[in-house]
């Protein structure tokens, strides 16, 4: 018994001696897979990853976000709250009155989509793409970083195969330029010529030309010292040359003007549409401007200012067009171009503004906050009746690139020419006396209001900080979004940008 | 007819085994060996009958099962010595640790029937053929483990000089490469006064000084973050009847670096006693500094696809100081009467220090309040402080005006109390005994997110209910109710706890040993001037894992329970 006690005493403690180090703390993983990160972020599947980088186009279409930080600081576009409505903590007033800071959830959240965005066509070409795969995701990554470079003034780099401990570079707003021009150059080569087709959406040598006609034809503002964003600019000849040059190259694949205005924004066949999201649908742009009482119902949110609308002639086609559906139809009460006054639904009987019981009137007036349910006029380009995809890039922006860059390099009387020709088509005669800088900020205006590329053309145009309804004169550093405090406080190699 | 039921079966299994050995004299060796383990179902079926989206003449099952396996097993050495006026107690132990959880759930609509019960007890009544009828949710298996060194030397000498050393070493699957262990060493001190010889013995009947510093880890992350990680999402059969979900996607992103967060603490005690310990109580002053804060941070852009978010050790100081005061005083002891009461009060500031950039937080949800929030995390600022606009009533028309503009900044105010309070009286007459409990919070602030998403001028003229406040208090009805210090309020108050009256039976009964009836209430009474459901509020606001405190959005106040009972002891 005592020899027994006695082995238990040695046994027992000789136990824990073995339990030490008993687990070695790995884990043994078997609910999800640990990826191999040891040759970077590439993928063994580049299309599907390429095909997610143009689904990824989809965030375009959202009415917040990127198209906000294009649209909703521009003269074409108000965003009005409404008692409880659309007051979202004032992320929408500060982008209309010009007072955002590095805090705002639409250019932080802007700045991640995009970036994310780049960042997947960074991996695609390091996936051994094929020569038109890469083609396709040079042409994207310079999209995306085209926005971010707009926008921000730098773009952050990463590596596909830089983990989270490395900080991204970051690229000057020149470094960045040079990248984009050489990716859309690159991507030229392979990417495919193809005649106008709609929905359009795959990368063509008209996108890569399209984008380096809008590239060089802000080449002034992207070369400019970040202390003096705001300008003056410098327009080069060489520059506008090549802007004419991409413009006539996409002609030459069989893109034009097309006749009737809002055919570009239906489902039909046309000679306009050079680049659509292939998902998402144009929906968010209905609904975030018609009333709840319209059928289809929308968000009562987004208006046009009047100074804007008065831009238009009367016999402008652009300002008005009847809806495609006959009366009594489902969405005939829906026009296209401006909604102003009166609303009548499918049947052709006032709406009734049932939050306050009287019928529903579009008021041209509209305050930025506290503004009623019925202020405001309403812009419809893409009808729910027969709207096609979302447009991305089309070929009347393409053409008034044209006329501006004869314009700036000189050639005033061709300029006009291409001007008055497109003004006709609108059902507008010429332009009376010689064209200025003005007649093309207010024809480019007229032509593409509400499609998210004005932000570009008033900073280009020197307008950007005037005052305009609701909105004072402002610091002429907010030609520069400032880069989101929630990126700088996670890349200590960006710098804030000048003012912020 | 009920259109919905929901049935839950849980099996629990616990169990503790330990053995001791004496190997020789002083020196023991113990092993535990402890079990914890259950299994659950969850059977939840809605009629397709109940007019909702997801349940509109198709009827939904979900089926969820959950299994959790929690182990332990520790084994220590313990050796007790006295040298001559010195006493040794010492411990040499090792622990182990496993939590592990796995779960399965499935999916049904398309059902036959109405019948709840056929329903849950007859799967086949299931349209399977209508197709998107039944999908796996998803299941899952995740084990972490903990695995702990530790030491304990204490040495008493003379009974006066108490010291205390330990040195922790634990380990967990949480952390990876290099970084899975910390250490984790703590000393301590205590000065036994009273038998000194210069202490009067005629004021004290006890007399301490206590210090002590330590550092203690935490490892409270969720499972597995330090490498990437790709799983496929769960299935769902939405309310259109559609699949939605599935996709491989990023669920972790990689931080090889992830290691055990900090908690260095100081601190000095008194623990004293008066008049025959009539009097007794202790001061305790701490200061304790958080660093390596485990947190989910932005993976800085240009990120993967999917999941930009990573854990990450953040390099900052989290600082929270302060005096915690006890007091126990015997106020009556007679042979019938007997009152005692017991206070505590304790002050506690908190700061945060040495933090690059700051973290938003506290959503505020909301017709007309996407993306709004309330608390910002920034160095120089306590813990979610609220970051507000300055709300200076409303102009002419009935909008709000902000005097420094409109933009959210500090506004000095803290969701967390500058001091709690405890107060207990008990008494005891006779064969009745009683307990009164006040507790209180003072200095910090709540959020009414209920108020600014419900209770506005704006909210009457889209046709809601309001409380009276917002009647007549000039307010527009087409004002924005943006997050401001006009949802901050005052938070103090003092609870009423509890009160138990209870009363002892004399026995004198062979089979009864004792009997006791009492009568309990619990919440009894709040006094506060907070005007939304209870002060004690803090509905979980955070943003991207940052967590928030102290905002009230439509929670739930307390319970006020009654409870009368009999202890009987046989």
């Amino acid at each position: 018994m005592k020899k027994y006690v006695l082995k238990l005493r040695v046994l027992m403690p000789l136990i824990f001696l073995l339990t030490i180090g008993c687990t070695d703390l790995e884990v043994d993983e078997t609910d999800s897979v640990v990826v191999n990160t040891t040759g970077g972020n590439a993928t063994t599947n580049v299309a599907d990853l390429l095909a997610s980088a143009y689904t990824d186009l989809g965030a375009f279409t959202d009415q917040a976000n990127i198209y906000s930080l294009f649209q909703h600081v521009s003269d074409e576009m108000i965003p009005p709250t409404r008692g409880t409505d659309w007051g979202d903590n004032g992320v929408w007033r500060t982008l209309h009155a010009h007072n955002w800071d590095a805090t705002h959830q639409f250019v932080r959240d802007s700045w991640n989509q995009l970036n994310q965005r780049a960042f997947k066509a960074v991996r695609i070409l390091a996936s051994s793409p094929t020569p038109a795969q890469a083609a396709e995701a040079r042409f994207l990554r310079a999209f995306y970083m085209w926005n971010i470079m707009d926008l921000y003034g730098k773009v952050p780099y990463r590596e596909a195969n830089e983990g989270v401990e490395v900080n991204p570079r970051v690229l000057t707003r020149q470094e960045a330029l040079n990248f984009i021009i050489a990716d859309l150059e690159a991507a030229l080569a392979g990417l495919p010529a193809t005649a106008p087709t709609n929905p359009n959406p795959k990368a063509t040598k008209a996108a890569a030309n399209a984008l380096l006609a809008r590239v060089y034809l802000n080449k002034a503002v992207y070369t400019q010292p970040l202390e003096n964003a705001a300008g003056p600019y410098t327009f080069n000849n060489a520059d506008m040359d090549k802007v004419i040059s991409y413009a006539d190259a996409i002609a030459a694949d069989g893109y034009a003007l097309e006749d009737e205005y809002f055919k570009p924004f239906t489902n039909t066949a046309n000679t306009d549409v050079i680049l659509t999201s292939p998902e998402g649908s144009p929906e968010n742009r209905w609904r975030m401007t018609l009333h709840y009482n319209n059928n289809p119902d929308g968000w009562n949110g987004f208006a046009t200012l009047s100074e804007f609308y008065a831009k238009f002639d009367n016999n402008d086609e652009r300002k008005s067009a009847p809806s495609p559906r006959a009366l009594g139809q489902t969405f005939h009460g829906i026009k296209k171009g401006f909604l102003v006054g009166s609303q009548l639904n499918d049947n052709g009987q006032p709406i009734t503004n049932t939050r306050q019981g009287i019928p529903l009137s579009f008021s041209p007036d509209v305050a930025l906050a506290g503004a009623k349910t019925d202020a405001g006029i309403r812009v419809i380009k893409y009808h729910p009746a027969d709207a096609g995809k979302y447009i991305i890039l089309r070929y009347a922006d393409v053409y008034l690139m044209k006329a501006e860059a004869l314009f700036r390099k000189g050639s005033t009387a061709e300029a006009k020419t291409l001007i008055d020709n497109l003004r006709a088509l609108r059902g507008l005669g010429a332009l009376p006396g010689a064209l200025t800088l003005q007649n093309i900020l207010d024809e480019r205006g007229r032509e593409l209001y509400w499609e998210g590329i004005r932000r570009v053309d008033q900073v280009r145009f020197g307008t950007f900080d005037d005052v305009w309804q609701e909105k004072a004169s402002t610091d002429s550093r907010r030609v520069l979004f400032p880069i989101p405090q929630q990126a700088m406080d996670s890349n200590p190699n960006l710098t804030q940008n000048p003012g912020y | 007819m009920a259109l919905s039921k929901d049935f839950t079966n849980t099996i629990r299994a616990l169990g503790n085994l330990s053995a001791e050995l004496e190997i020789i004299k002083g020196l023991t060796f113990k092993t535990v060996i402890g079990l914890d383990r259950s299994f659950s179902t969850r059977k939840s079926a809605s009629s397709r009958d109940l007019r909702t989206n997801a349940t509109f003449n198709k009827g939904r099952l979900y089926l969820n099962e959950n299994q959790v396996d929690n182990r332990l097993w520790e084994n220590y050495f313990t050796f007790k010595k006295t040298f001559g006026k010195v006493d040794v107690n010492a411990l040499l132990g090792y622990s182990y640790q496993s939590f592990g959880n796995s779960f399965s759930n499935i999916e049904m609509t398309n059902f036959r029937t109405s019948n709840l019960d056929l329903m849950i007890n007859n799967y086949a009544s299931v349209d399977v053929r209508a197709g998107n009828s039944i999908v796996p949710t998803n299941s899952g298996d995740t084990k972490d483990e903990l695995q702990s060194y530790y030491t304990r030397v204490q040495m008493g000498i003379s009974d006066k000089y108490l010291f205390t050393a330990t040195v922790r070493v634990d380990g967990s699957t949480r952390f990876g490469g290099n970084n899975k262990y910390g250490v984790f060493p703590a000393f301590a001190f205590k000065w036994r006064l009273i038998d000194e010889d210069f202490i009067p013995k005629n004021i004290f009947t006890d007399l301490n000084l206590r210090l002590g510093y330590g550092i203690t880890g935490n490892q409270e992350i969720p499972y597995f973050l330090y490498l990437p990680r790709e799983r496929y999402a769960d299935w769902d059969i939405n309310n259109e009847g559609n699949l939605a979900g599935g996709g491989l996607d990023r669920v972790t992103n990689e931080n090889r670096n992830l290691k055990w967060e900090s908690t260095a603490q100081f601190n000095a005690a008194v623990d004293f006693g008066f008049w025959n310990n009539r009097v007794t109580g202790s001061l305790d002053y701490y200061h304790k500094t958080t660093n390596d804060l485990l947190s989910l941070t932005v993976f800085a852009q240009p990120a993967p696809a999917g999941n930009a978010f990573v854990f990450r050790n953040i390099d900052a100081d989290i600082i929270n100081s302060g005096v915690e005061l006890s007091l126990n005083v015997v106020a009556v002891d007679k042979a019938d009467f007997r009152w005692n009461v017991g206070g505590n009060m304790a002050y506690n500031k908190n700061l945060v220090k040495r933090l690059d950039g700051s973290f938003d937080t506290g959503a505020i949800n909301g017709q007309g309040l996407t993306g709004a929030f309330a608390q910002r995390i920034a160095a120089g600022q306590p813990l979610y402080a609220f970051f507000l606009r300055n709300f200076g009533g409303f102009d002419a028309n009935g909008n709000s005006i902000y005097p420094e503009g409109d933009r959210q900044q500090f506004s000095g105010r803290s969701p967390l109390p500058k001091v709690t309070m405890g107060l207990s009286n008990d008494f005891r007459y006779k064969n009745f005994d009683m307990n009164i409990f006040f507790t209180g919070q003072f200095g910090q602030y709540i959020y009414s997110n209920t108020e600014n998403a419900f209770f506005t001028a704006g909210a009457l003229a889209g046709g809601r209910n309001v409380i009276t406040k917002v009647v007549g208090n000039g307010e527009g009805l087409l004002n924005a109710p943006d997050v401001s210090t006009r949802f901050l309020q005052k938070g103090d108050f003092v609870r009423l706890q509890n009160v138990t009256l209870g009363y002892n039976m004399n026995l004198n009964n062979k089979i009864i040993s004792s009997l006791r009836f009492y009568l309990n209430g619990q919440n009894l009474f709040v006094i506060t001037k907070y005007d939304g459901q209870d002060p004690e509020v803090s509905v979980n606001k955070q943003i991207n894992g940052i967590p928030s405190a102290g905002i009230d959005y439509t929670a739930y106040p307390r319970a006020r329970t009654f409870t009368f009972g009999v202890n009987a002891r046989f």
